[in-house]
């Protein structure tokens, strides 16, 4: 599973790297310690940055969704730019090399983006316990938050065995073959 | 040389960025590794930059190191000092752990990624017009209405003029590329002919795009094709070309052209269609003799293994209406239809045939099978102006007609249906004034490259429509006094006998207009 993960990790560089840089200025504005290391390795970590836990409700909601949300409004435009021009508009290396290049690129870095919107296990874990066991959060947060911590929980499980890398090679396929 | 100097731009910001990204990381775990490696002596360069800590700190390992701190209550990074309440780190560790800086590269590649998404987000906003007709065309493709994919593709390029005329100028990041100037022109072939398809390469694609056009199969098949056709029809002219306006029989002619199959880059197919033409030509009324000619057409393309139907198909159903078969002729087009659901020529062939059989509600589902297939509103006003009209629902065709020539007055095909809905009624100026009408708008789309308007039921009818009101009207309708020089215009070979036997007097409009298939055919 580890290496699963770190492969994903790998294969979508771009998007690990700046998910880390988006968790780390997050950990900043929370001023929260931040270990040394690096944001890509051989470790358990790659993508994300070892930090100190949230200790409010908002705070950890923030932790555990912001820098996933950074990826998710980067990403999108992103990968359309580069779907939209690549197989709608039919864009070839004929038409002009440097912007096949540049959309190529796009496409690849917004997937990237988007294949690290979920945090490790234990940010998202963190907020839900607060929220949903121990109740520290208002009621107003928990039901506004509920859904997106949801998925963030569901994704960030998922994340662990690089499924939404998986998804989006399938999906590549899929938009570009048919 | 402007390209490469892109190209080398865009590699030097990947090998920056990625020499960024090792940079910080190998700084990072130089600084671990040097950590780990001396344990002992991080609190001595901690105080050697922070003396103030250092000793409050010294103070409080002083207290510390009289106490034994349990295992679960260290600092997780320091291992020797106890960490501060609900945190896993001590005082000092936390202090240091909060300077921890983001990496430079973590700057430049973050805040580069969120400027290059507003650009990201501009761009698709701009292309997103175009890109949906895009899209409509693959839809309209993927379910084989080929004549709505290749007016949704054909689109795209005014929506992209359209754009560049908003915006003042020509952007290089809108563009329509060669993929989808390939997507159009298959789906020329489909609703037209391969023919036509490779007749419109040069049109669609520009000089920049030969290196495309030169490695794309498809595209090479259709100017192949067009070549084949070409060279074909230049054998046949040169073996005996003329010989069909010489008087010669059909038998001599078959023989001459007959002559050419085998050559190089003659397609036995197209000579033997050529063929079938002069037949035609020659013996319009000799169903017998067309037959077999036609079969001798059928059987050569089928031995070929390629689709030839777009070829002769039409020609075909048409001559089986004439030979009261309408079975064979739906047949045919249902063989049409099933590759392509847009083809409005080959609904309006089927709606006759089944109109003869008698058909009316099978007609009818017909329609609406078009309506559901295809969104070009103007064909359905044609289907359904000669239904009603081969339904003698005259008064109908009159209302189908006026609504759509609100929107869609350039169809010359709707007023030949109302011109002869109106030579029914005996109404011989509105007859001619529509028939004018249909020969004005034929023309027009003529001289815009369109020559589908001018079809032979087409001229024989405003032919039949000048005569009878010349003989029968009262010469005061608007354009009148254009029915001599419209006379004058045909010439006898181009008219067909039938028409040449209404205006004589042989045989009545009704005759031929409500027996049969009901139309000149």
């Amino acid at each position: 599973m580890r290496m699963l993960y770190i492969i994903g990790k790998l294969i979508t560089l771009p998007g690990s790297f700046i998910r880390a840089f988006w968790e780390h200025l997050t950990c900043k504005i929370l001023k929260l310690p931040v270990e040394e290391g690096g944001y890509i390795g051989f470790h358990d970590n790659c993508g994300h940055i070892d930090h100190a836990f949230a200790s409010k409700g908002f705070a950890a909601y923030l932790m555990a969704t912001g820098p996933g949300y950074m990826n998710m409004i980067i990403g999108w435009p992103l990968m359309l730019m580069g779907y939209i021009n690549l197989k709608p508009l039919g864009i070839t290396p004929y038409d002009s090399i440097p912007l096949f290049i540049i959309y190529i690129l796009s496409y690849y870095i917004g997937v990237s983006l988007l294949c690290c919107q979920f945090p490790l296990v234990e940010d998202i874990l963190v907020f839900w316990e607060m929220a949903y066991k121990e109740k520290k959060v208002p009621v107003i947060g928990r039901i506004f938050a509920f859904i997106p911590a949801l998925v963030t929980k569901i994704g960030a499980y998922l994340e662990r065995w690089s499924i939404p890398v998986i998804f989006w090679i399938i999906a590549t396929v899929l938009l570009f073959i048919f | 040389m402007q390209k490469w100097i892109w190209l080398a731009i865009a590699v030097a910001a990947i090998v920056i960025a990625a020499a960024a990204i090792i940079l910080s990381t190998k700084k990072k775990k130089t600084a671990a590794l040097q950590e780990e490696a001396l344990p002992g002596e991080a609190p001595a360069e901690a105080a050697e930059e922070n003396p103030e800590t250092a000793e409050s700190s010294e103070e409080g390992e002083a207290a510390e190191e009289e106490e034994e701190i349990p295992e679960d209550e260290l600092c997780v990074r320091c291992g020797s000092r106890r960490c501060k309440e609900g945190s896993e780190y001590c005082e000092t560790c936390e202090k240091e752990l909060l300077k921890t800086k983001i990496p430079a590269a973590g700057w430049i590649i973050g805040f580069a990624a969120l400027l290059l998404s507003l650009f990201a987000t501009a761009q698709v906003f701009l292309v997103s017009s175009i890109a949906i007709q895009s899209a409509k065309g693959d839809g309209y493709a993927a379910n084989d209405c080929w004549y709505s994919a290749y007016y949704a593709y054909s689109e795209t390029s005014s929506v992209r003029d359209e754009l560049s005329s908003i915006l003042g100028r020509e952007i290089p990041f809108v563009k329509i590329g060669c993929g989808l100037k390939a997507k159009q022109i298959e789906a020329i072939a489909n609703a037209y002919s391969p023919l036509e398809a490779g007749n419109s390469i040069g049109a669609v694609f520009s000089v920049e795009d030969d290196g495309y056009v030169s490695r794309n199969k498809k595209l090479q098949s259709y100017k192949k094709m067009l070549e084949t056709f070409q060279s074909s029809y230049n054998a046949i002219s040169q073996a005996g070309g003329d010989m069909v306006y010489d008087g010669a029989t059909v038998d001599e002619i078959e023989k001459a052209f007959l002559s050419v199959k085998g050559q190089e880059n003659v397609d036995d197919v197209f000579v033997y269609y050529m063929i079938c033409n002069a037949a035609e030509y020659l013996k319009n009324d000799d169903f017998e003799l067309l037959s077999e000619k036609y079969a001798a057409l059928d059987k050569t393309a089928k031995a070929s293994g390629e689709n030839y139907a777009w070829l002769y198909y039409q020609d075909l159903a048409a001559l089986y209406l004439k030979m009261n078969k309408p079975d064979d002729a739906i047949a045919l087009m249902d063989e049409m239809l099933a590759k392509d659901k847009g083809n409005y020529k080959v609904y309006l062939t089927k709606l006759r045939a089944l109109m003869l059989k008698g058909e009316k509600d099978k007609a009818q589902t017909l329609i609406d099978d078009f309506t559901k297939y295809n969104d070009t509103v103007d064909a359905k006003y044609v289907l359904d102006a000669t239904f009603y009209r081969l339904s003698g629902e005259y008064d109908k065709v009159k209302e189908i007609c006026t609504e759509a020539f609100q929107t869609y007055d350039y169809i010359p095909e709707l007023h030949r249906q109302l011109a002869v809905t109106y030579l029914l009624q005996k109404d011989y100026d509105n007859a001619f004034e529509e028939a004018y009408a249909a020969e004005e708008r034929a023309y027009y789309l003529y001289s815009m490259g369109d020559s589908s308007g001018y079809t032979d039921e087409l001229v024989n009818t405003v032919y039949i429509c000048t005569a009878l009101a010349k003989k029968n009207g009262t010469g005061k309708s608007e354009n009148a006094s254009n029915i001599d020089s419209l006379l004058e215009s045909y010439s006898q070979e181009e008219l067909s006998q039938t028409a040449k036997d209404i205006v004589d007097g042989k045989i009545s409009v009704e005759e031929i207009f409500t027996k049969g298939v009901c139309d000149l055919l």
